[in-house]
């Protein structure tokens, strides 16, 4: 008999653990999404290498590109201002019962799906019209309100879960040095903050950008932004090899964005 | 909560009986009537109800064997990140490639599609829920059982099922709602065989724009998934003021 272990042992053991009915179930939970999302993601990008890409369609695929940027982008910007107000006040001026409550209605809310949420908007944008006499559907404001609407409470709970984390120690001792309302905002709640902040920006930015609904709905036309254009080219189109390469697009200025952030934090962005 | 304004007007506007204005004077269910009279929205719901109460028990299951294994084994960062992707991804790159998925291997768009589609993301919402429910609980209760003779199985049904069926109901109630509102998904993976009520929805508001009958469809899809998701948050109340502190 070797001291050392023979590597007949080893192999056994491991034979052994493979026959282990919960290494079996972790297995099969990994195979299924490997077969139903990560092979479909690779084809997807061998899709665009294929040779029936068309450059024309891509080249003019870019103003949509850049409409959804845009649009993206200012969502993201007044979705964190709105979170960052509306979550100041309900940190620090409410009682423990009214937060309770809030969270409960902003997740249900969120849970209702962006469906529902979108087409009750563009009714009420609807009746509001006629009040009004104003058109407001189908154009470019539309669909910011929409936008708005329906990413801000994504933006407002990993806010207002950074600044409930902020031990009121600090602004009672800002307090006592004799720091006003604002420069307490300015220089104690909003760095403390930043962590919720840059989840906020994650997730609306990267979220916005792929929307489908709310751009259809609210803005009628099938071609303001890359979710939309990428649905048209798939399903009317057929054009799946350029479908697959604008939406490998996407996914890397996400991909992109999610990494530039999280090397420039450092910190831990805090989204739970 | 002005977030809910609309959703109220959206309501209001489904009981009054005028097209361009909410005239609660007359209130009138006719449009519910027209809805639900309608075969193609009857059968969406059908649809609707059957995919998602199929997709919820099925990821509920194995999320909750996947999330137990889990405990038990405890394989390590790289098994986890492969299932919690898809709740980091847009839901419209999973669509898209699975859309492409199923169009390279010429597969008839239908109800196994989609429902294949839903469970990606429902087991890992039900992976996640229940795995951090299920690793709160004490070693020591299962070797417990164990040492007075249990077998895995038995340690299953009596110990550990009692302890965590809230958030299995949970977990459950969750990816219904998921699957029951989902739109993006479901649009990449249907064929013309198969509406559920999102889908409706989104074809009737492409044809005709705004009119009380989707007000009407859509006050009931509203009421189905806030009382799920105020289910949770009751059944869930204790976890969420824990993790709140």
């Amino acid at each position: 008999m070797s001291i050392s272990r023979s590597s007949k042992d080893i192999i056994s053991r491991k034979i052994d653990s493979i026959k282990d009915p919960f290494y079996i179930v972790i297995l099969i939970a990994s195979i299924y999404m490997i077969v139903f999302l990560y092979i479909p993601i690779i084809i997807s990008i061998t899709r665009i290498f294929s040779t029936d890409l068309s450059v024309m369609l891509i080249l003019n695929s870019i103003p949509i590109l850049i409409r959804t940027l845009i649009i993206s982008a200012i969502t993201t910007l007044i979705s964190i201002l709105i979170a960052l107000v509306i979550s100041y006040y309900l940190s620090f001026y409410t009682t423990y019962l009214e937060k309770i409550i809030f969270i409960i209605m902003i997740t249900s809310s969120y849970w209702i799906g962006s469906l529902l949420k979108t087409y009750s908007l563009a009714y009420l944008i609807f009746l509001l019209e006629n009040i009004l006499g104003q058109r407001i559907l189908y154009t470019d404001i539309a669909i910011y309100i929409g936008m708005i609407y329906n990413y801000s409470p994504l933006a407002i709970i990993p806010i207002f879960l950074a600044m409930e984390r902020i031990d009121r120690i600090y602004i009672e001792s800002a307090r006592c040095l004799g720091a006003g309302e604002t420069h307490i905002f300015m220089k104690v709640i909003m760095p403390m903050s930043k962590p919720g902040v840059l989840a906020g920006f994650l997730l609306v930015f990267t979220g916005s950008m792929g929307e489908i609904i709310i751009p259809q709905i609210l803005g009628g036309s099938p071609r303001y932004m890359i979710g939309q254009w990428i649905y048209e080219l798939t399903f009317s189109f057929k054009r799946v090899s350029d479908a697959s390469l604008l939406s490998i697009i996407y996914l890397i200025i996400s991909l992109a964005t999610v990494i530039s952030i999280y090397r420039k934090a450092g910190r831990e962005v805090v989204i739970f | 909560m002005f977030l809910y304004i609309p959703i109220i007007i959206n309501i209001l506007g489904s009981l009054s009986s005028q097209r361009y204005t909410i005239d609660l004077t007359h209130i009138t269910f006719e449009w519910y009537y027209k809805a639900f009279s309608n075969k193609e929205i009857t059968t969406a719901t059908i649809n609707s109800l059957l995919l998602s109460v199929t997709s919820a028990v099925i990821a509920s299951v194995l999320g909750f064997l996947t999330g137990y294994a889990y405990m038990m084994r405890k394989p390590g960062g790289f098994v986890e990140t492969v299932i919690y992707i898809p709740i980091i991804i847009p839901e419209i790159i999973e669509a898209f490639t699975l859309a492409t998925f199923y169009i390279s291997l010429g597969v008839e768009m239908g109800f196994y599609t989609v429902l294949i589609g839903h469970l990606t993301f429902n087991i890992a919402y039900a992976f996640v829920i229940l795995r951090s429910r299920l690793e709160m609980i004490s070693r020591e209760l299962i070797d417990v059982a164990k040492s007075l003779g249990a077998g895995e199985i038995t340690v299953i049904i009596k110990v550990i099922l009692p302890i965590s069926y809230p958030a299995i109901l949970s977990a459950a109630l969750l990816t219904f709602a998921l699957s029951f509102d989902d739109l993006v998904k479901t649009l990449f993976t249907t064929g013309p065989g198969f509406k559920t009520l999102p889908i409706l929805i989104w074809s009737m508001t492409g044809r005709g724009g705004i009119s009380p009958q989707i007000n009407a469809i859509t006050a009931v899809i509203l009421i189905i998934s806030l009382t799920s998701s105020l289910l949770i948050s009751y059944i869930l109340r204790r976890e969420l003021i824990k993790t709140y502190y």
